[in-house]
């Protein structure tokens, strides 16, 4: 036979220097669940100077293995010169620092079968690896929230959910988007996709059984945080100019279009001080790890926070150029108004059926013609369904539907305090502490 | 000043709330399909007495009642966690001299929803009133520690114990049927190393009682959590768990060591022996969770006097454990921490003194407090002698 058997998906791993992890990823794909259907794997090494490519011809492995160099482009571009080289008409991007579990490669085709216009998402949670150190910490508890948040019945997506990490996307979804952007070379490349995925209307599915383990704690350090704030700050304004509707949802637009003059007089500083960049990063981590080691936690976050800011709007400032001034001038977009309203009188099932039905960015919600709150609208997010209808309201301040519902269920003299209100959703320590200090001095002298 | 102590579910309430001879008022437990989910305290007064229980409940209930309830109403699932596998536990009860709580704390656990093995220590006993207790229970385990001090107590049961999860609750405790298993099921993550539950007062027919309750007792709200280092001050452990209501995983002990035996009940540094023990499973890097639906009911000390001593013994356990961290670990966060405490502490001194009114209490809690504190360093160095040489 001339041509080899096709295979089901094809696997794409970017990356750069890390040919131990990236064996890992390969023996783990080597070993997934009896039935999973035949793969193939493009390893795009790119800007490799560790042996990566030689480790990768030389592996030993129970699929077809493809080599594709790169001369340091970044992961995006490095994307989609692996898609070029794949033979499959299902994409699965996976980073070379997330090791798969045995049913993950099963699980995304299982998605698609099951529906193949989707955007599937894989988990990759980090590694449960213990560190005492809190930038692991907090960097920990992003991830674990981030995905948790995903597997919440209910959840509505957004661009922001889609991270390549752990993605798979048919061929033809694929083609249709014109894959990554090249100008996204170092950051929110795949926040960006997502913004292109959700604006054509494909949906995104969580797949909570792809799983896979991120070894961030080999990858990640605060030094790399600094650095990624500075991409981030230019990929924003990218972000902004490629998608203006995007404005109220990056932090660059909300700063630099602010009224006053604060704005251009933090350029015309930024744009000077390009030279000290260097100086910056290593000093301000020396002095953050030694404030740690003195336990000074408020301190810490006082000096991390402005360094972070900093290098974002340097990242900005260099994206911009000359074009600052015209795109602070640039007026955001205005809000909408909610495209439609419920009444929640006839019961939420009715009021479920309708979101499905209409499908609006956004909605007022009534009862009795009473607002008891608004389900917001955001760019680049699924627009309601009936089924988000239920969390939302828990959520997003549903609480005047509390107290008509205690009403409605209790009578008149059996509604929430006040006290009790301001406190949903706060789960402080002292606070609540002192919510139960309250509990007793109500109604005693 | 006394109050009942009661433990209703919101659908299943009497008609009113009988108030005996004595009680000015009624802390209750409100539970929404069975699982405790808030608090709410009742008094007796003429113009509240006149409405419907239900309605003078569901004005008094806190935030995390009404997050439960609303969440039912809209038959949103609560995010907690599942009961999955469950690991294998021993329930660890370490007393001394106290048949009778003894008794009733066993008699709890026997009534639970999930049997478990069930260990005593008898910490450096003087009678045999503990034994006799024990015995009762055909399948309860006995086990004599000499050694006097509740740490060395928990020590030997960190050696005795094979299960993968030791369950601590105190002898004056009473558990819930579901207690155990509420624990147990939030050690999936493999970076939780204890987990804390609520512990509510089991009575409160003592002044003494109600004034710890009303100062905060073992309150630590009735919301979960995950806490890790960065959530939570390591030596503000205490906020996560307390010994009274603490699961820990065996296999910690491997790596932070066992319990300091110059620390907590029977030393000269009077309490701590949990806060040290979860301070460090946070400094190590690993989390403690707060479930409150792993319920218990704890019975207060009686005097006031001993609640008095109980207040000292905090803020003392508090400062040796600063000293500890400081002197032996080379710490120096426990210079900010200390400076904290002061920041707090002195206005907390002065406010107390100008005051005449002290509430129900007939001793000064800011001045008792740091006498503890300015006792701790020492009386922890004397301990830790004594543990080293005893």
């Amino acid at each position: 036979m001339a041509e080899a058997t096709r295979v089901a998906v094809s696997i794409i791993i970017p990356s750069h220097n890390r040919r131990a992890l990236l064996r890992r990823v390969l023996e783990a794909l080597a070993t997934q669940d009896p039935g999973t259907p035949s793969f193939e794997v493009i390893v795009v090494a790119d800007g490799c100077r560790d042996g990566t490519e030689a480790m990768v011809l030389g592996h030993d492995a129970p699929f077809p293995i493809r080599l594709a160099v790169c001369p340091g482009v970044g992961p995006s571009v490095a994307r989609n010169s692996g898609v070029e080289r794949a033979s499959a008409d299902l994409f699965l991007f996976l980073d070379d620092d997330v090791i798969p579990t045995r049913g993950l490669v099963a699980a995304h085709v299982a998605a698609h079968l099951d529906d193949p216009g989707r955007a599937v998402l894989g988990p990759y949670p980090p590694e449960p690896v213990a560190s005492p150190d809190s930038f692991r910490q907090n960097v920990q508890r992003w991830w674990t929230a981030h995905f948790d948040e995903l597997a919440r019945p209910g959840h509505r997506f957004s661009y922001f959910d889609l991270m390549t990490g752990n993605l798979s996307l048919s061929r033809a979804i694929w083609n249709e988007i014109g894959g990554l952007d090249p100008q996204f070379a170092r950051a929110r490349e795949d926040l960006e996709l997502g913004v292109r995925l959700m604006k054509r209307g494909i949906r995104f599915y969580y797949a909570g059984s792809a799983l896979g383990w991120h070894q961030e704690h080999l990858t990640s350090s605060p030094k790399s945080v600094l650095h990624r704030a500075r991409e981030e700050g230019r990929s924003d304004v990218l972000m902004a100019l490629k998608h203006p509707d995007m404005a109220p949802m990056l932090r660059v637009c909300r700063n630099v279009r602010r009224k006053g003059r604060r704005p251009a007089l933090k350029f015309a500083v930024l744009r000077r001080t390009g030279f000290l960049d260097g100086a910056a990063i290593a000093i301000g981590q020396r002095l953050i790890r030694l404030i740690e080691r003195l336990g000074l936690p408020s301190l810490r976050e006082a000096i991390e926070r402005p360094l972070r800011e900093y290098c974002y709007f340097r990242g900005a400032a260099e994206a911009l150029g000359g074009g600052w001034d015209d795109f602070a001038a640039t007026p955001m977009p205005p809000k909408s108004s909610p495209d439609t309203e419920i009444d929640l009188t006839g019961g939420i099932d009715a009021a479920e059926r309708t979101l499905t039905e209409l499908r609006p960015a956004s909605v007022r919600v009534l009862f009795d013609g009473e607002e008891m709150c608004i389900l917001p609208a955001f760019p680049a997010t699924e627009p309601w369904s009936g089924h988000h209808l239920r969390s939302a309201l828990v959520r997003h301040g549903g609480w005047p539907f509390a107290h008509v519902l205690a009403k409605r269920r209790y009578g008149d003299m059996a509604t929430p305090s006040q006290a009790a209100i301001r406190m949903i959703g706060v789960s402080d320590f002292v606070v609540q502490l002192d919510e139960a200090r309250r509990q007793w001095e109500r109604g005693h002298g | 000043m006394t109050l009942a102590v009661l433990d209703w579910d919101i659908d299943h309430l009497p008609e009113r709330l009988e108030a005996q001879a004595g009680e000015e008022g009624a802390v209750v437990l409100l539970r929404i399909d069975g699982k405790p989910c808030g608090q709410a305290v009742l008094w007796h007064r003429p113009e509240e007495s006149s409405l419907p229980l239900r309605d003078r409940l569901l004005r008094a209930a806190g935030s995390s009642f009404w997050e439960r309830w609303l969440e039912r109403e809209l038959g949103v699932p609560h995010a907690d966690s599942a009961f999955g596998q469950l690991p294998s536990a021993t329930v660890v009860v370490c007393t001394r001299e106290r048949p009778d709580d003894l008794e009733r704390c066993l008699e709890a656990l026997s009534a639970m929803t999930d049997r478990a093995e069930v260990m005593v220590i008898d910490n450096a006993p003087v009678t045999d009133g503990t034994r006799l207790v024990v015995e009762r229970f055909s399948d309860v385990r006995y086990v004599l520690e000499p050694r006097k001090g509740l740490d060395n107590a928990r020590n030997a049961a960190l050696k005795l114990a094979a299960s993968e999860v030791i369950a601590f609750i105190d002898d004056d405790a009473v558990a819930d049927p579901l207690w155990l298993r509420n624990l147990l099921r939030n050690f999936e993550d493999p970076l939780v190393m204890a987990v804390g539950g609520l512990t509510m007062a089991l009575t409160l027919e003592a002044p003494a009682q109600v004034a710890f309750q009303r100062l905060g007792g073992f309150t630590r709200g009735f919301k979960h959590q995950v806490y890790d280092a960065s959530t939570v001050d390591p030596f503000d452990a205490w906020q996560a768990a307390a010994g009274v209501n603490l699961a820990i995983r065996r296999s910690v002990a491997d790596v932070i060591g066992p319990f300091d035996p110059a620390l907590d009940a029977g030393t000269l540094s009077c309490a701590g022996g949990d806060t040290d023990y979860c301070r460090r499973i946070l400094s190590a890097g690993y989390r403690i969770v707060y479930d409150p639906q792993a319920l218990n009911w704890h019975r207060h000390r009686r005097s006031m006097e001993e609640l008095r001593q109980q207040i000292f013994g905090y803020e003392c356990a508090f400062f040796a454990i600063l000293t500890k961290a400081l002197l032996f670990e080379g710490d120096l966060r426990a210079i900010g921490r200390t400076l904290k405490w002061l920041r707090h502490q002195i206005p907390a001194v002065l406010r107390s003194l100008r005051r005449c009114n002290r509430g129900d209490l007939p001793f000064n809690v800011a001045l008792a407090q740091t006498r503890g504190a300015l006792a701790g360093p020492l009386r922890y160095l004397r301990a830790r002698w004594r543990a080293g040489h005893g």
